[in-house]
This record gives structure tokens, sequence and C-alpha cells, in this order.
């Protein structure tokens, strides 16, 4: 049952009420986890976005997907490994737009675990 | 600069207090533009272009150190800059550190393991007691200061005033103290060199006040009478302002000129680890991958002396022994290149995993991250538009543009010191030499505030309009909202209690209990929470108009980091006293936790309209010029109301959940300390305190306010959740994970930290903890990770 992306991704998805106008403005693109078994698809293009479990919705294409072990999802996430790094030691698989995996970190950002008043 | 050498004195900055002196020029460098860097100077050494940088600091001093690069550019030899070392000598460091990694001990399966050796090793330096620790254990004042100094450390991130803690008598040799003066003078000019020597002193001031150490009543600087404090600086500054030529020389260009042999063996090595990861690869494909990732073009130091031609001979010289040792070499020069590129790319990911702002927006990482984007520009299908000479160009630019004490340095030495730069710039046609720096700016940037839920609030209430009525309509758009979001089915609806529907817990002893409300209470007051809420839920199910009841009980789950929970309870409060002060101030809160702008914002603004001192300045305020500008509107209405009231704990407290909404960190913990004047024992405000500095990036402070929090209320779990969130973010992933066991042993029921202490695991390397993760043992959790 319970994994250790899951809570990283209900963050990401929250953070998009506040911030995802802000992050869909930087992105502006369809992009596509694939953390082990999970698929997580999160739209950029338009407006606040949104963060929804599963491939896209109609049988779109991603502008980017994401392919990696939830430990390295994780480790992203908390900052102890970068983007680029995972990207060269294969653990995170990239195919798509280069230019919008780049921009890759407020993403990551957002799915951290934000500390509660 | 590290609190190891901050607290020990070890460093480059004091000159005369016998301390050994850097142990590299690039660990020196880090440590001047980081805060906290014994980590990432840890890195640094570890990084195999990086290694042969011997030597205790032989940098005698702007002068000789910029005579020896003339000389040595005149002779034409490979850069003799003393601390740095002949190239033969450094070659054979190099290859006796990888054949010592080899002979001593084991080397690691695969290079996940390789990597948390290196992080073991970081971990090993003093960084400060687990605060959890009384400080009478520790005996020495070294360890306790360590939290503190880290403190002011984290202070200057953000360009904040640093506000001291009260710290406790520590005794301070004379000795001692005159280091933490003289230390925390030459950082506070690094850190805040953007603020101005003023600003720096200022905040030296406040930190030697609150450490009870009278400047007047020392020595002048380091034991020197008549030494200023000025002078102790500028004694200092040239050391570390001539580190990053000679740095940036070694780590870039003179790799290039006199160690493609080693680089090669270092590619290697490195495809060797690799190879025991990935059984399959073999050390030779992930060279030749790396060459054709790369194509046959000039690194930028090859760029540059093309370019740059006679305008300068320094640049001249250098570009020719690039060239020789290029030629030398040929037959190595495409791994070279490669290897080159990967060690820029290491060290640029190694800096950026820093999180400190104020080394994120450092020129020296900007300069790193530049040499590292010119592979992955070249990766980029997108066909980014700059080339080679471009970025070779941007590079000079910001150099020639770098600090004043560079400029001078090069002064010193005849050469005008951004002639050259610019002419390089020029001719290269680099536009805006702060482009990148300003795409960075632009990625941290914060967006203002969002507008459209604005505009939807708005529309349905304007401020005029009556409290009831406006309740009415509020309510009936919460409910259009829920039932929006059942419909599109999204994530939010899908988790439980996203509904809003309060969830009772089954099977709950307390039902037959005619005295649950009281022993409730007095559960809560013991912080025995998760059986708290079951004698309140008996309660509040026998008598559901208790709003005292209700209340408690979200209280009960905010303090066990459930918003959710916590929501649904308060709104049931509300539903039987609409105006409940303490029900909407909670609610405000816990939407705000929960990202919710819309919501937090409509009850903390209700909550002014109802209050009873307050709402008068909510009645009198001039009416919401643009339905845009709600958030910053409201904001100001509270302002208004905190500064006619200043000794009002409750109107400093909803200020500063609201800046934590409309994202001013800064003022948000300002409004929290103010309060927390007036009630210092609030535990629920040092919890707020440590969240706000949490999500603005201060985790050293806020660490340090949450342990007050949990002095005051052991069993807090929020704050101990909060409190592994931000061991996590300052990259202590062991001791994060013992926090979130002892926030799960008091609520095993929160999910989200369930995942948290996974990822923090994961992040440790313990994965002999997983099982036990996975079979939410706490007790053997507990048994392992003992807090």
């Amino acid at each position: 049952m319970g994994k250790a992306s899951e809570p990283l991704f209900e963050q990401l998805g929250k953070t998009l009420k506040a911030d995802g106008e802000q992050l869909a403005q930087k992105i502006k693109g369809l992009v596509l986890f694939k953390v082990d078994d999970d698929e997580w698809t999160l739209d950029l293009r338009s407006g606040a976005g949104s963060l929804t479990k599963g491939s896209p919705p109609n049988g779109e294409k991603p502008d980017l997907t994401l392919t990696m072990a939830e430990n390295t999802f994780v480790q992203l996430v908390n900052g102890k490994t970068g983007p680029q790094t995972a990207f060269l030691m294969r653990k995170l698989k990239i195919s798509g737009s280069m230019g919008m995996a780049m921009k890759l970190q407020p993403i990551l950002d957002a799915a951290a675990p934000k500390a509660k008043l | 600069m590290s609190l190891r050498e901050l607290v020990t004195g070890s460093d480059v900055c004091t000159p005369a207090d016998g301390g050994a002196g850097p142990s590299n020029a690039m660990g020196s460098l880090a440590n001047a533009l980081v805060g906290r860097s014994s980590k990432t100077q840890e890195q640094l050494r570890e990084l195999p272009g990086v290694h042969g940088l011997p030597g205790p600091s032989a940098f005698g001093g702007p002068q000789s150190t910029v005579d020896a690069v003339a000389r040595a550019a005149a002779e034409g030899d490979f850069l003799d800059i003393p601390g740095i070392g002949p190239s033969a000598g450094f070659a054979d460091e190099f290859l006796a550190q990888g054949r010592s990694q080899q002979q001593a001990g084991p080397l690691p399966p695969h290079f996940a393991a390789f990597e948390d050796i290196y992080r073991q090793s970081q971990r090993v330096g003093p960084r400060g007691p687990l605060p959890g620790l009384p400080p009478g254990q520790l005996g020495m004042q070294g360890p306790q200061l360590a939290p503190f100094l880290q403190a002011f450390l984290d202070s200057g991130k953000a360009g904040a005033q640093f506000q001291p803690l009260p710290m406790p008598q520590v005794p301070l040799s004379m000795e001692d103290q005159c280091q933490i003066r003289d230390r925390s003078t030459i950082m506070a000019r690094h850190l805040f060199a953007d603020r101005g020597d003023a600003f720096a002193d200022e905040q030296v001031g406040k930190l030697l006040q609150s450490l009870h150490i009278n400047p007047q009543a020392l020595p002048a600087g380091s034991m020197q009478a008549g030494v200023s404090w000025d002078a102790i600086f500028h004694n200092a500054a040239p050391h570390h302002l001539m580190q990053p030529t000679m740095a940036a020389d070694v780590a870039a260009g003179g790799q290039l000129a006199a160690t493609a042999q080693q680089d090669s063996q270092w590619a290697n090595e490195f495809a060797q680890l690799h190879l025991r990861e990935e059984p399959s690869a073999s050390a030779n494909r992930w060279a030749n991958e790396f060459q054709q990732a790369q194509p046959p073009a000039e690194t930028w130091a090859q760029e540059f002396e093309q370019r740059n031609g006679p305008t300068s001979r320094w640049a001249d010289e250098f570009g020719r022994q690039t060239a020789e040792g290029t030629t030398a070499t040929s037959n190595a020069q495409a791994v070279d290149n490669g290897a080159a590129l990967s060690q820029t790319r290491k060290l640029a990911d190694t800096l950026a995993a820093n999180k400190d702002p104020k080394f994120q927006n450092s020129k020296f990482l900007q300069f790193v991250s530049k040499m590292s984007r010119g592979e992955i520009i070249l990766e980029d299908n997108q066909a980014k538009e700059a080339t080679p000479s471009q970025i070779g160009g941007q590079w000079a630019t910001e150099f020639a543009a770098s600090d004043g004490g560079l400029d001078a340095a090069w002064r010193e030495l005849g050469v005008a010191p951004s002639a050259w730069g610019e002419e390089f710039a020029a001719q290269n046609g680099v536009g805006s030499a702060t482009g990148w720096a300003g795409e960075f700016a632009a990625q941290k940037g914060l967006d203002p505030a969002a507008a459209t839920w604005a505009d939807q609030f708005a529309e349905q209430f304007a401020p005029a309009e009556e409290v009831n009525q406006w309740m009415d309509e509020f309510a009936r758009e919460i409910e259009g909202d829920v039932a929006a979001q059942r419909q599109n089915g999204g994530m939010e609806a899908s988790m439980p209690g996203a509904s809003g529907e309060y969830v009772m817990s089954a099977d709950n002893p307390f039902l037959e209990d005619v005295d649950s409300f009281a022993k409730g209470k007095e559960l809560f007051r013991h912080g025995v929470l998760s059986e708290a809420v079951l004698a309140l839920e008996a309660e509040v199910q026998r008598s559901p108009g208790n709003v005292d009841a209700w209340r408690l009980l979200g209280i009960v789950h905010a303090e066990n980091d459930d918003d959710q929970q916590s929501i649904a309870a308060m709104n049931k409060a509300l539903a039987a006293d609409p105006t409940n002060p303490e029900v909407l101030l909670s609610l405000g809160v816990s939407y705000t936790n929960e990202l919710d702008q819309t919501r937090a914002l409509s009850y903390l603004h209700t909550w002014l309209a109802n209050h009873h001192v307050h709402g008068k300045v909510a009645a009198s305020a001039t009416p919401l010029p643009d339905s845009s500008q709600r958030l910053s509107w409201v904001v100001g209405l509270f302002q208004q109301a905190a500064d006619q009231a200043p000794a009002d704990a409750d109107i400093h407290t909803a200020l500063g959940v609201l800046y934590n909404l409309s994202r001013n960190y800064e003022r948000a913990a300002d409004a929290f300390r103010t309060v927390l004047q007036l009630q210092p024992r609030d535990y629920s405000l040092w919890n707020k305190l440590g969240a706000t500095l949490a999500n603005s990036s201060h985790s050293g402070e806020a660490i340090s306010a949450y342990q007050r929090a949990l002095d005051l209320k052991p069993n807090y779990m929020r704050a101990w959740t909060n409190m592994g969130i931000s061991q996590a973010n300052v990259g202590k992933y062991d001791a994060s994970a013992r926090y979130y066991v002892r926030a799960l042993s008091l609520n095993p029921s929160a999910a989200n930290v369930w995942g948290y202490l996974r990822t923090s695991i994961s992040c440790a390397g313990r994965l002999d903890l997983m099982q036990a993760v996975e079979d939410e043992d706490l007790e053997a959790l507990t048994r392992a990770q003992p807090l």
C-alpha cells in the first residue's frame, strides 16, 4: 500500500492550487511522470494546472515523459540528487522536450513537504 | 564558512591565530560563498577534478599570488602557483587517491553507495547537538554555539535581520570571543556583501550582543592592538577574492591544460564504478557515450584563447598552455573533454544541491552552471542558440563584472581589470551578461498573487454587505465548490475527509462514557492527543451542538497534523456558533496550511469583521478597489488593526497567518515574534514561527523554534513532523527519520508522515528499515531510530 511518492504528489497537487498558475506559465506543457508502476499526469498547459493519477486523458501525447524509480523521485524531491545527476546516472529517463525537462526543478520544489502552521 | 571552522578556528580568515589554514582552495572558496558548507566542502574535496589542491594556505597575499601567475605565464610553465602545486604532484596525488580508494576498504557495490559514503563523511562534522539534548550534557560551548551560529548564518540567506533567540550565558574565553567576533565579521561581510558593510556590522553586533560579548571589552583584531575590523576584513578579503581566479583556473582551464591523462583515468574509474551498478554496461560504452554527447567542439578555454588573442598576455599564455597540454595528449582529448565537462557538471550539481539562496545566486555557481550548461545545450534537442563561444563570452563578461576586490587585485597586476573581459565579450557579440542571471531570478522569483480566485470571490462578496448576508453567500459558495469538486472527481475529492465531512473513528471506547468531554479535555491537557480525539468524538456524537467540544476536537486534530479533520470539526463548531473567533482563526490557519487561499482569506476576514474591538476597522475600511487586490486589501486591514493594538496577541497571530498566505514570510515571522514576546509559552506560536521560517528556506532557524514548541509541549505531533521536514531540508535525513518516527508514535494514522518517513529513510540510505516501515512497526523503528 503506502508509497513514499504518494504524499509528495499529493503535496504537488495542493501546491498547484496556490502556485499552479505560476508553474504553468513556466512549463506550458503536459508532463507525465512514470514512477515505478504509477503514472501521474501533470497538466501545466494553462490556468492553474492539474495533477491526476494515471496517463493523460483522451490519449493525449505528453510533451515530456519522466520515467524513474520511486527512490529516484523521492531523492529528487528531497534535493538529495539533482535532475541532471539522475539523468546522467540513467536513473531518470527523459523523453520528449529536453527544454521542458530543464525546468523540472520548480515542479520538484512544489512537491516537497511543507511545514504546517 | 563551516561552523567547524568558525568554532574551532582553522580557516583562512583570521591570519594571526595559528589556524591550520585552508585545506584546499576550492573548499575555502565555497566556504566564502556558502553559509553552511562543511557538506559542500567535503563534496568539493571529493570531486576528482579538485583533488590536487594540497597544502596549507600558501596564498601569501594578493601580490605574491599575482606575481606567481605572471611569472608562470612568462615562463610558459604550467601554472606553478603556490598552494596548487605543479602538475606532476597533482597527477600523483590524484592517482594515489584513486588507488587508495580501491585498496583501502571494499569498493562500494554501486555508485549510490559510493555517494553515500561521501554523505556519511559529511555528517561527521560537528553541526551542533541534536536539539533534543539538554545543553548541559555537552559541556563545551562549541557544540552549544553551533545551532546558534547556524541561525546567524541562515539569517543572512534572505537578507533578513538576524533575530537572535535568547541564549543562555555561555562561558567564553577572551580568545573565543575574539574569534567569534573576527570570524563573524568577516563572514558577515561576505554574506551581506550586497547589503553593505554597515548592515553586516549591524548583524554581527546583534550576534555578539546576544552572546553577551561586548566588542569594546575585547582587544582589537586577533589580539593585535590597533587593528580595526576593517583591517581584519581587508587583510582577509584578498585571500578569498583571489581564489575565484585560481579555483576557476584549476577547475576549468587548468584541468584541460595538463591533466587530460588523469581525466581519462578518472573517466575510466568512474565508468568502472558505474559498471558495478549496471553490469550490462561497459566502461567503454559509458566513456564513448560521453564523447558522442560532446561534439568535437572546443572547450571554452580554447575559445577563450582564440578570441582573446593578443589583448591579454595572461589569457594568451594561459591559452597557449592549454593548447600545448591538449596537443601533448591529443589522443586522450575526446575523453578529456567529456571528463572535464562531466566534472564541471558534477560540480554544478553538487553546488546546486545546496539550497542556500545566497549561494544559489553566487557568481561562482552561475559560472559553474554555465560550464555545465555547455553540455546541456548540446544535448538539448531544441538546439538552444547558445554556442560555446557565447558561453565563454558570457563567462568572461561576468568574470569581468565580478567583485571590486578582484578588480583591485588585477589592478595591482597592472592589467586593466575588466577591459579584456569586455573586449572578449564584445568580440563574441554577447548581448546581455545578465541574461542568464535574469532567467534564474525569474525562475526563483515569487508570483505576486493569484488573481482569478479573488475575482470570483469578490463578485459574490462586496465589503459593504452585512456580515450575515455575506455568511450566507459564502456558505453557498463553499457548497458549490464542494459539489464542483465531487463532479470533477479530482484527486482532492477522493481523499478522506476532503468532502468536508467529519470522519468519526470506529470502535470508540468512550461512547458510553457520560463524562467524555471532561476526559477529553484532560487527555488533551496531558498531550494524549489520539485518545483525546476519541473522547471528544464520543462527546460530539452525544451532543452535536457542543461548540467547545468541536472546537477542541479541531485543535487536537491540528496538533496531530490532520488539517482535513480539523477543518471538518471546526466547520461543525462554526455551524453552531457562526462568529466564534477561535474557530474562525483556526479555520484560517488550517486553510492556509492546505494552500486554499480563498477560504483562508474569507475566514480571516470574517474573524476581523466580527471582532469586538477590531470589527470597526473592517467596517470603516475603504471598499475593495479591485477584486484582484483582495489579498493585499485584507492584509492592509489587519495591519491597520494590528498597528492600533500592539499588545493584542490574536490580531498579530492572524496577521502572521495572512502574511504566510501572501508569501511575505519575513513579515509573517515578525508578526509571530511580536506575539511570542507577549505569550512566550504558547507552543503553537513557536510552531507557527518555525513553519514560517522553514517555508522561507530558513530551516536552521526553524529547528530552534520547533524545539521551543516541543519543550513546552512534548507531545505536539505537528511540531515533531515539522521538525522532521526541516531536518530533511538541511540534509540530515537520519535525524529527520527519527523525528518522523517520534511523530508517528504520537499519531500512527498520519499517512503523509509515513510517506515522509519513507522519503527520509530512503535518502538516508537505511533500506534495512524499509520493511519495518512497510509493516508500520513503530516499535522496531523506535528501537532502530531512537531520539
